[in-house]
């Protein structure tokens, strides 16, 4: 094996245990359609291995006081998170009402927030183990 | 000897399965009659409840126990009458007949069972209204009352309720019929409501 075989056979191994890891996380997924004429559509996906570092790379500045306010409420989020984790998997919120429905549920290590109202749709999902370390370090 | 392996193996995984206690859930519904009406499920594991409530301090709300001081309770020693209830053998204890509503407090065994009737509307006109009649079922436990009283004179402590409701298996704990609306709140061991 030559030295760039060697060399390149460690590049693609590092990309793919980085591959894998990101895998395992999950993705977190945002996803919001307006219902008007011209309505925004949103649509993002990041691999929840990389949501607590793309929160760590926040400005300050941006946060405004996001920070303070999620401060007192980060043991919460935490101990909610990591005792979800362990629950069976399952629908936890479901209101159906005239012109909103909306979906809370956990699968697979994920929580789903689906909402269909008049004006829009929204899809949120994040892998429950990475809510606790986004929520940190917005709050650091 | 592989299959054996694969016996032990398997067999030791269905009694861990059996072992383990299942989870508990507390679960809300509330559903508005007629084709618009609202319909809420909430269901919730009480191992998060019991993670969750020790973390969370607001105003009223620290450890798990909400301060309600300036109640009317205070001038009572509600603790002193829940125990006198328990100790003493299965009965219909209050009963309120009025005009307007029916008022039953009654022991059964380690229950504490609170029913309310109320007779149509108030200032409901003669029609189908005033025939509607609204009922609150309350069924709770002996246990998890005096342990939600378990604190101080003026909190109660929902954390150490919630413990002890964990204890019981299906729990109808209460059922309201409205009218128009449907509210039941109980606890079982499945993650979904029906």
């Amino acid at each position: 094996m030559t030295a760039g075989m060697a060399v390149l056979a460690g590049t693609l191994g590092v990309f793919t245990a980085g591959a894998v890891v990101v895998c395992n996380e999950g993705a977190v997924r945002v996803d919001v359609r307006e219902k008007s004429q011209g309505g925004n559509h949103i649509h993002l996906i990041l691999p929840a291995a990389v949501a607590p570092v793309a929160a760590f790379m926040i400005p300050r500045s941006k946060l405004h006081d996001a920070r303070d306010k999620i401060r007192p409420w980060l043991p919460t989020i935490k101990a909610a998170s990591a005792e979800l984790a362990r629950c069976a998997d399952g629908p936890l919120v479901e209101v159906d009402s005239r012109r909103e429905h909306v979906r809370i549920f956990k699968l697979n290590g994920s929580v789903f927030i689906d909402v269909d109202s008049d004006e829009e749709t929204v899809h949120v999902s994040f892998p429950l183990v990475a809510a606790a370390d986004t929520v940190s370090e917005l709050a650091r | 000897m592989m299959k054996k392996t694969v016996g032990v193996i398997v067999g030791m995984l269905v009694f861990t399965a059996l072992a383990l206690p299942a989870d508990r859930w507390i679960h809300v519904r509330v559903i508005e009659s007629g084709p618009d009406g609202d319909r809420v499920r909430v269901n919730i594991p009480l191992s998060l409840a019991e993670a969750v409530l020790p973390t969370i301090k607001c105003d009223k709300f620290y450890e798990g126990r909400v301060i309600v001081e300036g109640h009317p309770f205070d001038q009572v020693d509600v603790r002193a009458l829940l125990e006198a209830v328990r100790k003493t053998q299965d009965n219909q204890y209050v009963t309120v007949e009025s005009k307007d509503q029916n008022v039953e407090v009654a022991k059964a065994g380690e229950f504490l069972l609170i029913k309310v009737h109320e007779n149509g509307r108030h200032g409901a006109k003669k029609d189908e209204n005033s025939k509607a009649t609204n009922t609150v079922d309350i069924k709770v436990p002996f246990k998890v009352a005096q342990a939600l009283l378990s604190g101080p004179s003026d909190q109660l402590n929902v954390l150490a309720a919630v413990r002890a409701l964990d204890e019981y298996q299906d729990l109808e704990l209460v059922t309201v019929k409205d009218g128009s609306d449907d509210v039941r709140i109980w606890v079982d061991s499945n993650n979904t409501s029906d």
